[in-house]
């Protein structure tokens, strides 16, 4: 069984191996070289998909789109909400909007980062107060790294 | 001219490396510390290696130079972004008895900034936007600088209206540059273009002008020589921009008839004659929808959009900066424009999670192929994006008979392209070309707003697709390489059969 969580909701597959193919439901899935497979079911002609794993994620080409798939591990735990703000890139910080206690709508600029020549703004998720800022204008920060803590209101 | 350095390095250097060995001359790539190895390097007779890492090594004049000195370069091109429209990159290569590929630095100064060209064009009957350049006494004290640039836009902002654009003088691109809807946007405006500006350029001087809603952005290519002639090659039209950069660029531009290609073309070759421009350049304007037209910007150097040009005029642009940097005449004969030709930017961006820049490993990377099908690109599979460069990877053009052929050709050339373990915008660019307005040719700069007002979303994966990524999930990887012993011979390979 493979689990994959998409935008739509997690997914659950179960490919069942059939002589050098999988069948899974009305499909059966044959293997042609590293990447390409031959998709066959829907009542369509053979078509080719092509498929790799890149860490987590399975990168996927089929009936000419891209989508990527992120693979749920067997005893991984997803991350619950969190109303912190990450750095959406890798980059700099260029200017920061906000200091501990300021009250912010969702939407709110909190800082400004700069990553590939150009600005980024990183915005309040939600309505709250700015609780702690981890950054300082001129520092660097990886990606996702957290920017600024904001805490929901409790009213 | 014997060998050419080329000043750059992706996409535009693999294009320039191209048309020097096509053209019989030796060639140097440059490349910084991480990007050792990369595809640029490999197309060129030699390569040096520029100390440091990110654009900031491309930008590096005296190490440049160096490099040209140390290779026995005698010519530099300096492809577009980077040094490519720097005066004083352009004073330096020629005062180092190297050929300058490009205008004249003093071309480049007067077109460059922006405040001088519009002053220029209207002097030379060139209609530009209203507009008004803000020209202010610089003290050296930033925040005091700032406040009286900050009231002069604020009385300028009256005459030219909102909503209007407020722009870097040394911009482009989309740099520098704020839309501004009402009096309270400007200060943050102003402070965040300069900010912009300062970093990119050196310099925050701004002007304004007025928000054309609804216009059409089209340019028009110009080739000039030492002998006296300066042709234009007809327009490009590139409306279809998202922040102010262009995604989506076609020739000719839908909406053209002869007369106005005549009478944008002649404003175009006036452009270029009023800065005395030799080499290859672009007349950018604004065109409304009741045929008026206005000097937007020119641009001194190759553009990334100049393949659409060349696929419906046969003429080899490139070639002919090599040739007119020679000194020799260009050979380019009477404008004919044959067919229709579609230019898409393939961006390592997310486009439903605001077009954020993207990286990661380019794990499969299969670009199409097959008639009237163009790819030029910096990247092969197996490369990895890096967040330090632009994130442009490639220009996928097509070129057929008319109109709807080369948007089917498109469609067809997105559908085939496949790029995975790095985010793109091929599937969003595909769904933009069954939008109505593309379709229909209604394109103007704001389209793309208008069409995904609230963004766009990935389209859902379907059966098909979640039970190949389950099966690539379960299986384990296999070798790269493909002589695997353990994958069955094909009886092709076996056999050894070959083609004549």
């Amino acid at each position: 069984m493979v689990e994959f969580r998409t935008p739509e909701g997690t997914v659950e597959v179960h490919p069942v191996p059939d002589g050098s193919s999988w069948i899974v439901g009305d499909h059966r899935l044959t293997r042609l070289d590293d990447v390409r497979w031959s998709v066959e079911g829907e009542g369509r002609p053979t078509r080719i998909a092509h498929a790799i794993r890149v860490d987590d994620d399975v990168w996927l080409h089929v009936d000419g789109r891209v989508h990527r798939l992120s693979l749920i591990e067997p005893g991984a735990r997803s991350g619950g909400a969190e109303g912190g703000c990450t750095a959406p890139m890798p980059g700099a910080v260029l200017e920061v909007l906000v200091s501990v206690g300021d009250e912010v709508e969702a939407g709110t600029p909190l800082v400004v980062m700069e990553a590939m020549k150009m600005e980024h703004r990183v915005m309040a998720p939600t309505d709250g107060t700015v609780v702690a800022v981890h950054v300082e204008v001129g520092g660097r920060v990886l990606q996702g790294q957290t920017l600024v803590d904001v805490e929901t209101d409790v009213s | 001219m014997r060998c050419v350095l080329v000043a750059n390095r992706g996409e535009i250097a693999c294009r320039v490396l191209r048309a020097c060995t096509e053209a019989g001359l030796d060639s140097v790539a440059i490349f910084a510390e991480d990007e050792a190895g990369s595809l640029h390097t490999e197309l060129a007779t030699r390569s040096v290696g520029l100390s440091g890492e990110g654009p900031s090594a491309y930008l590096n004049v005296d190490a440049i130079l160096e490099a040209a000195r140390s290779s026995g370069a005698d010519a530099v091109h300096p492809g577009f972004g980077f040094l490519s429209e720097r005066a004083d990159f352009a004073r330096a290569v020629v005062a180092a008895g190297l050929v300058w590929i490009g205008p004249s630095p003093d071309a480049i100064e007067r077109m460059g900034d922006k405040m001088t060209a519009r002053i220029t064009m209207r002097e030379a009957g060139v209609p530009v936007i209203p507009g008004c350049e803000i020209e202010t006494d610089a003290t050296g004290d930033d925040e005091r600088d700032l406040l009286t640039v900050l009231q002069a836009v604020e009385s300028a902002a009256v005459e030219v209206g909102f909503p209007l654009l407020l722009k870097a003088s040394a911009g482009g691109g989309g740099k520098g540059m704020r839309e501004v809807s009402s009096r309270e946007g400007l200060e943050e405006a102003l402070r965040s273009a300069r900010r912009e500006a300062m970093a990119a350029f050196g310099d925050g001087r701004v002007y304004l002008e007025r928000l054309l809603r609804n216009a059409r952005h089209v340019e028009v290519q110009v080739l000039a020589d030492e002998h006296g002639r300066t042709v234009h090659l007809g327009e490009r039209e590139c409306s279809i921009q998202r922040r102010h950069q262009k995604v989506f660029e076609e020739a000719p531009c839908p909406v053209m008839d002869e007369d106005l290609r005549a009478r944008i073309g002649a404003a175009a070759v006036a452009a270029a004659e009023a800065v005395a421009y030799v080499g290859a350049g672009t007349v950018e304007f604004l065109l409304e929808a009741d045929g008026s037209f206005h000097f937007l910007e020119m641009n001194t150097r190759i553009q990334v959009e100049h393949p659409i040009t060349e696929a419906i005029t046969g003429v080899d642009i490139v070639a002919e900066q090599l040739r007119i940097a020679a000194g020799e005449p260009m050979q380019v004969g009477d404008l004919h424009l044959q067919g229709h030709a579609i230019e898409v930017r393939i961006y390592a961006e997310d486009p439903s999670n605001g077009f954020l820049p993207s990286i990661g490993p380019l794990a499969v990377f299969r670009p199409p192929t097959g008639p009237g099908v163009r790819f030029d690109t910096g990247v092969r599979e197996g490369d990895n994006v890096s967040p330090s460069y632009d994130p442009m990877l490639a220009k996928l053009v097509v070129h057929a008979p008319n109109r709807p052929q080369a948007l089917a050709r498109m469609r067809r050339a997105l559908n085939d392209f496949v790029v995975l373990g790095t985010t793109t915008n091929v599937s969003f660019l595909r769904d933009l070309l069954d939008q109505e307005a593309v379709v229909g040719g209604h394109t103007h700069t704001t389209l793309i707003d208008e069409v995904y007002p609230s963004g766009w979303t990935a389209p859902p994966v379907g059966e098909a697709g979640r039970a190949v990524a389950a099966c690539a999930a379960s299986v384990p990887p296999r070798s790269v390489s493909g002589t695997s012993s353990n994958a069955e011979p094909s009886p092709f390979i076996t056999i050894g059969r070959r083609l004549p």
